[in-house]
């Protein structure tokens, strides 16, 4: 049995399967990391992917097109990151508040919505919606074993990763990004420098709805062909808790998006096997997510208290 | 712009309380019209389960006969069960006699209609999905069913092991408990007396259908092609992960999941051979006849359990299965089903366990014949 275990985490598939789990959560990842690049923190993930995901699938249903629904899911998108910052910019409400408001009734509305369009209250399984497709990557498809891993995807995974260099680029490589980083270093300093603090800020939200929306699309458009109510469970949160892991480091944040998505993808071979207790398989990605933590504050901990790295 | 958004919260504030308290407004009706009158309380519907059938069924009733009115009420759409919410529907319907019959159920929200049945003992109800009795046993004015779920799992794993081909099947249960594990129970029986390997999953939700979808795959992997779903939504990715395979059979649950996507969704409902049904709309409909006739009183009091010789459980037989499921197989349940019904077969019921013999019982039916 263990090593029936040993050889499905060892085989292809299963890396396939981290491939396809991880995306969302690096979505996730990335839209929260990109607002607190700036010094945001993103908490409304979640709900942006619950709102995107549905406008996906609504938004391709009535344009019978499906990248065209994709573009009205990252409108949504960008459309609550802007309510989220006129409420707290020019309304001076506190951001984290708005943000918890928002997931608190991310999942009510959105059914709301979907009964008011649909007539049913679980899916949209009763609109024939055109989808995402997969993408074989000419001649790379192939070549044996890379071509494997290399090819036939989601084409938002592509996207994904895609995405994920751009941003490094970006905030790394660019006036742009270093200005933005400033913002979140010290917006005081930032403001003397002549940075226009407040804009970047809402630009970083902006862009955080954006692959906040693409995670949720990924779900609803691409991997699945529905919205199904409660969906998005927790993906959102694994891409903030990625964002606090990563602490303002861009391959941490990456790795550790990806370590969520295989603790996922191990909890799938747990939750069908004897040896483990069923009632704690939901709860190995977030456990996950706690020892990592955990660990990576004691690793800090250490480093600050031998000089290495001087606390900020 | 500060106070007016402090007042514009206010005013939301009160505006959602308000709402909380909204009670329903069942229209009045005299007892000597001759109509038999009766108010399903549920939580709320598109559960894709037995309240969406049960809403059905009470539209059936209202347009196929004019004697008797049903009134379906939606009382907690967020599933919050909170007691003075529902004690106030409660009292809304029950007092003066308004309705011949009061309908709710579920183990989340039947505390309140024993707790209502308590308060109003002139009131008749029925508990359309019993899931415990109170202390004291069911209060006299009370009808109260549950479903022989355990016979349906028997069911459909000797259909599962009829149907397949490759020697492995599966079954994703959302979680795992006492109460869920009796939709396998018998599934895991008859397929270990018949030889067949089974994989079971339990993800831990209900909701997360990426992960309904990978845990199939996972399970096809391993050789399994008739794949049952007993979980709620992420039971759509597992239909999902079943249609993008050309061998791999699914069996919906709770409804006939093939009528349900047959027009909007024709891939998804081509990979559902059959549907394990719980009717809870056939004997909503035989007690609104009940209570029409008068026949009901004998019902009060008692807590019955709903199998196949009534009808209760089943399995969906439509076109799609006719026409895909071979003769052969088809014998094969209705033997089954014969053989379930007449008692012949002891089908192992984990519900009917005390906790003690669960733990001990449980994991030797659960793994007799399992591919881990």
């Amino acid at each position: 049995m263990w090593s029936n275990i040993l050889t499905t985490l060892f085989s292809m598939r299963f890396l396939l399967t981290i491939i396809r789990m991880a995306t969302p959560i690096l979505f996730a990842a990335l839209g929260a990391f990109t607002a607190a690049s700036t010094g945001i923190g993103n908490i409304a993930i979640e709900s942006i992917m619950t709102f995107s995901a549905l406008g996906g699938v609504l938004g391709s249903y009535l344009l019978n097109n499906a990248w065209l629904g994709l573009l009205i899911g990252l409108l949504i998108g960008i459309l609550t990151a802007l309510l989220i910052t006129f409420f707290s910019m020019k309304l001076g409400a506190d951001a984290f508040l708005i943000m918890i408001a928002l997931n608190t009734f991310a999942d009510s509305v959105a059914i709301f919505l979907l009964y008011q369009i649909t007539g049913d209250k679980g899916t949209t399984a009763s609109l024939p919606t055109p989808i995402l497709y997969t993408w074989d990557i000419p001649l790379i498809k192939d070549i044996p074993i890379l071509g494997e891993i290399l090819s036939g995807h989601y084409v938002l995974t592509y996207i994904c990763w895609l995405l994920i260099i751009v941003m490094f680029v970006v905030i790394y490589k660019t006036p742009l990004g270093m200005r933005m980083r400033a913002c979140g270093l010290n917006p005081d300093a930032a403001r003397t420098a002549g940075i226009n603090v407040e804009r970047l800020q809402v630009l970083s939200l902006v862009l955080s709805g954006v692959f906040a929306a693409f995670g949720g699309c990924y779900l609803s458009l691409n991997y699945l062909k529905i919205f199904s109510k409660g969906m998005v469970s927790g993906q959102g949160w694994m891409g903030v808790a990625a964002n606090g892991i990563a602490n303002g480091n861009y391959l941490s944040l990456v790795l550790s998006a990806v370590i969520f998505a295989v603790f996922r993808a191990v909890s799938i071979i747990f939750s069908s096997n004897s040896a483990f207790p069923t009632d704690l398989v939901s709860a190995i990605p977030y456990f996950s997510v706690f020892v990592i933590l955990t660990a990576v504050s004691i690793i800090n901990y250490y480093r600050v208290k031998s000089g290495k790295v001087e606390e900020h | 712009m500060k106070k007016l958004f402090a007042v514009l919260l206010a005013v939301l504030m009160i505006v959602s309380l308000v709402g909380c308290n909204k009670t329903p407004t069942p229209t009045p009706s005299g007892d000597d019209d001759g109509v038999t009158k009766i108010a399903v309380l549920l939580p709320f519907t598109g559960d894709q389960s037995y309240f969406d059938t049960l809403a059905i069924a009470a539209r059936e009733v209202n347009d196929a006969d004019n004697k008797i009115s049903v009134d379906v009420l939606e009382c907690d759409p967020n599933g919050a069960a909170d007691e003075s919410n529902w004690m106030g529907w409660y009292d809304n319907v029950c007092e003066g006699g308004k309705y011949d019959l009061v309908v709710s159920g579920n183990g989340t929200y039947e505390g309140f209609l024993y707790k209502a049945a308590e308060k109003y003992p002139d009131q008749m109800f029925y508990n359309f999905d019993r899931s415990w009795i109170p202390e004291g046993g069911i209060p006299k004015n009370v009808y109260a069913v549950d479903w022989a779920l355990d016979d349906l799992g028997y069911v459909v794993g000797a259909l599962s092991a009829a149907v397949t081909k490759t020697g492995t099947v599966g079954v994703v249960v959302g979680m795992e408990s006492q109460d869920m594990n009796q939709f396998i129970g018998g599934y895991c029986q008859v397929l270990a007396d018949a030889g067949v390997k089974y994989v079971i999953s339990y993800p831990g939700s209900f909701t997360d259908t990426a992960l309904g979808k990978e845990v199939t795959e996972d399970m096809i992997n391993k050789g399994a092609d008739v794949i049952w779903q007993v979980a709620g939504g992420l039971g759509n990715g597992v239909i999902d992960a079943c249609s993008g395979h050309d061998n791999v059979w699914c069996i919906g649950v709770d409804q006939d999941q093939y009528l349900q996507f047959k027009d909007s969704n024709p891939a998804w409902a081509n990979t559902i051979l059959t549907s394990a049904l719980k009717n809870t709309n056939v004997a909503f409909k035989a007690v609104c006849e009940m209570v029409a006739n008068g026949t009901y009183k004998d019902k009060l009091g008692k807590a019955e359990t709903w199998g196949i010789a009534l009808n209760g459980v089943g399995l969906a037989e439509n076109d799609y299965y006719l026409a895909n499921a071979s003769e052969e197989v088809r014998a094969k349940v209705a033997e089954t089903l014969a053989k379930v019904a007449n008692g012949e077969v002891e089908v192992v019921d984990t519900k009917a366990w005390d906790e003690a013999t669960y733990e001990v019982e449980w994991p030797k039916v659960r793994d007799a014949n399992r591919l881990n």
